[in-house]
């Protein structure tokens, strides 16, 4: 170890840094499992009308309850039929599209609930981590409050109040679903405090706000993913469940809570209605935190809980 | 002291939310009472007061125990929630053992023998069992144990059977958490200076690993699974609907969908206590675990 390294090495390790990161990304495997499910997932909710040409909407009452073909292989069912691959619901709707476009959404609640929490609780964190003293006292006794208040609770008394809707739902748990945003971004904030960029900052002049916009904000970036990656996942599950105890998102839309809900009834009959959307609902979830612990492995190797 | 302000809080929303949510008058009066009757109920129970001084009644009440008259079933809300509390109970806390007894173990495995296959199965499982939505995890219980085979029984609360599925649809989720805590907490212990010599002094493996390193190596665990318990002891109101088990969450649900605010009001304010009692319960267990705590 020399103090005066040549500058070629240095290159040469800033290279071989950068590439690493790269590889890092590309060669953690079950990262690039939850990376390519759900942008296969997107892509599908995104394009919905192309990869079907059903209706979801649509009731067709001659061809009701039709199995998923696999019953045609298996049981040796007759009416199930290519057209409806997955089979149709009920009210003659055809699963698969339904599936398809209540990918939409889980998708559009889970991104829209992540920004509004993510905003609440990034600005408490921040807040309470950056300055400490009483504001840190004041905001973690919110915190507290609202850790003792039981979501689901919560979230059906208010939907009761407003009429259960996509916008409500998502309101309702953006204003709840804030508290791990603001519990990790005040840790990872104090750590962040305490190096000594930030105090040369300090140093120089620096105001509060620009020390936060240009020094903390860029460090936090990492935990921040990690945590709304979480987040979107337990907001997908809620908003299943709210939907699912008929106090969410409302009919006719094919959320995937709402048509479990839909089929249960259909236990004794038909129960490969309520297989499906669960395997929706699985496979979107565990994409998600596949792709939020490879980003934890990958920036932060040391800090699996 | 923090938790009783906390508490206040919660009180204050509560109130808030539930009084926003519908005219009580008209809901006690039923649907087919007169603008008269409903005014004549609103000046008996003083809704037509300003809302501070129905917050400061309300409150004088809650505190002597009395969340009023649920208005569903005409007698005092806190009877109706007691009522229904045992079956919450051992559903939770069958639930929460259940959790501890899978969980433990099988983080302890993993932890002392990281990135062998055992470890790998077990995160593996995590990770699975993270995803299911437990709703749905009940209902396919449902479709194979009630409906396919017919060994359980679909719904009720009345036999020790009606509690198989729940306990283990609620427990299964709280699994991959504990999982985790109690793996990582062994990784970092076992690495530590006072493990080595317990080593060089002999002792048999059993005993450093269950005396010596599971007593450091849970402290994470203790505060999450208070917090876990909190959950399960507040009745998971999905849960409880899904087999119509006579406990809270299946009594809030009903509450809410039937407009029965004092009801509600009471089982936020007894699960938000829960969580206070149990949170300040964990930290007491930690310091008796963890003797350094206790100069804090």
């Amino acid at each position: 170890m020399t103090l005066t390294g040549t500058t070629l090495e240095d290159k040469l390790t800033a290279v071989n840094r950068r590439r690493s990161v790269v590889s890092r990304y590309l060669g953690h495997r079950s990262l690039m499992i939850g990376a390519g499910g759900l942008s296969l997932l997107l892509l599908l909710a995104i394009f919905a009308p192309l990869v079907t040409w059903h209706d979801p909407y649509l009731q067709d009452l001659a061809n009701r309850r039709i199995p998923p073909i696999w019953h045609a292989w298996f049981y040796g069912n007759d009416k199930a039929v290519w057209t409806h691959l997955l089979g149709t619901d009920p009210l003659g709707r055809d699963y698969f599209t339904r599936l398809v476009y209540g990918a939409r959404i889980s998708l559009f609640v889970g991104f829209s609930v992540v920004l509004i929490s993510s905003i609440i609780g990034t600005t408490l964190g921040i807040l309470a981590g950056y300055f400490g003293g009483r504001i840190d006292t004041f905001i973690s006794f919110i915190v507290t409050t609202r850790l003792a208040m039981p979501v689901v609770l919560v979230a059906l008394a208010v939907v009761a109040i407003f009429d259960g809707s996509l916008q409500v739902v998502i309101l309702v748990l953006g204003f709840l679903l804030w508290d791990r945003f603001a519990v990790v971004m005040r840790s990872v904030t104090l750590q962040v405090k305490s190096q000594e960029y930030v105090a040369a900052a300090k140093a120089v002049g620096c105001s509060n706000l620009r020390i936060i916009m240009t020094e903390i904000m860029p460090n936090i970036a990492n935990s921040l993913i990690i945590v709304a990656s979480i987040e979107m996942a337990v907001a997908i599950l809620y908003e299943a469940s709210l939907s699912f105890l008929g106090l969410g998102v409302q009919p006719p839309l094919p959320s995937w809570g709402l048509m479990l809900a839909e089929a249960r009834p259909e236990i004794f009959f038909a129960a490969w209605m309520i297989t499906l959307p669960g395997i929706a609902l699985f496979m979107l979830v565990l994409f998600i935190n596949l792709l939020g612990d490879g980003i934890r492995d990958v920036t932060a190797p040391g800090g699996r809980a | 002291m923090v938790g009783i302000l906390v508490l206040m809080a919660v009180a204050v929303i509560t109130f808030a939310l539930t009084n926003a949510a519908i005219d009580p008058a008209s809901a006690i009066a039923g649907d087919s009472a007169s603008a008269q009757d409903i005014q004549t109920i609103r000046e008996l129970y003083g809704f037509d007061r300003p809302l501070y001084m129905q917050f400061a009644s309300w409150a004088q009440d809650m505190v002597a125990g009395d969340f009023g008259q649920s208005y569903r079933q005409r007698r005092p809300a806190i009877d109706v929630v007691l009522e229904r509390l045992p079956v919450t109970m051992t559903l939770g806390l069958t639930a929460f053992l259940l959790a501890l007894v899978v969980a433990i173990p099988l983080g302890i495995v993993a932890g002392l023998r990281p990135n062998s296959w055992i470890d790998r199965l077990a995160l593996g499982f995590a990770v699975l069992g993270q995803a299911i939505p437990n709703f749905w995890f009940a209902l396919m219980g449902m479709v194979i144990f009630s409906v396919n085979l017919q060994i359980l029984p679909v719904s009720g609360s009345e036999s020790w059977q009606n509690f198989v599925l729940p306990s283990i649809a609620l427990a299964y989720y709280a699994v991959p958490t504990m999982m985790r805590l109690t793996r990582a907490g062994i990784i970092d212990v076992m690495q530590s200076d006072y493990i080595r010599t317990a080593r060089a002094k002999g002792l048999r493996p059993a005993k450093i690993v269950l005396k010596h390193a599971l007593r450091n190596a849970i402290l994470p665990l203790v505060s999450v699974a208070a917090v876990q318990l909190g959950m399960m002891l507040g009745g998971s109101v999905v849960i409880e609907t899904i087999f119509a088990m006579q406990g809270i969450g299946y009594l809030a649900w009903e509450s809410i969908t039937m407009s029965d605010p004092p009801v509600v009001q009471a089982i936020v304010l007894i699960v938000a206590s829960f969580y206070v009692l149990l949170t300040f319960a964990a930290d007491i267990i930690n310091a008796w675990l963890d003797p350094r705590l206790r100069a804090r």
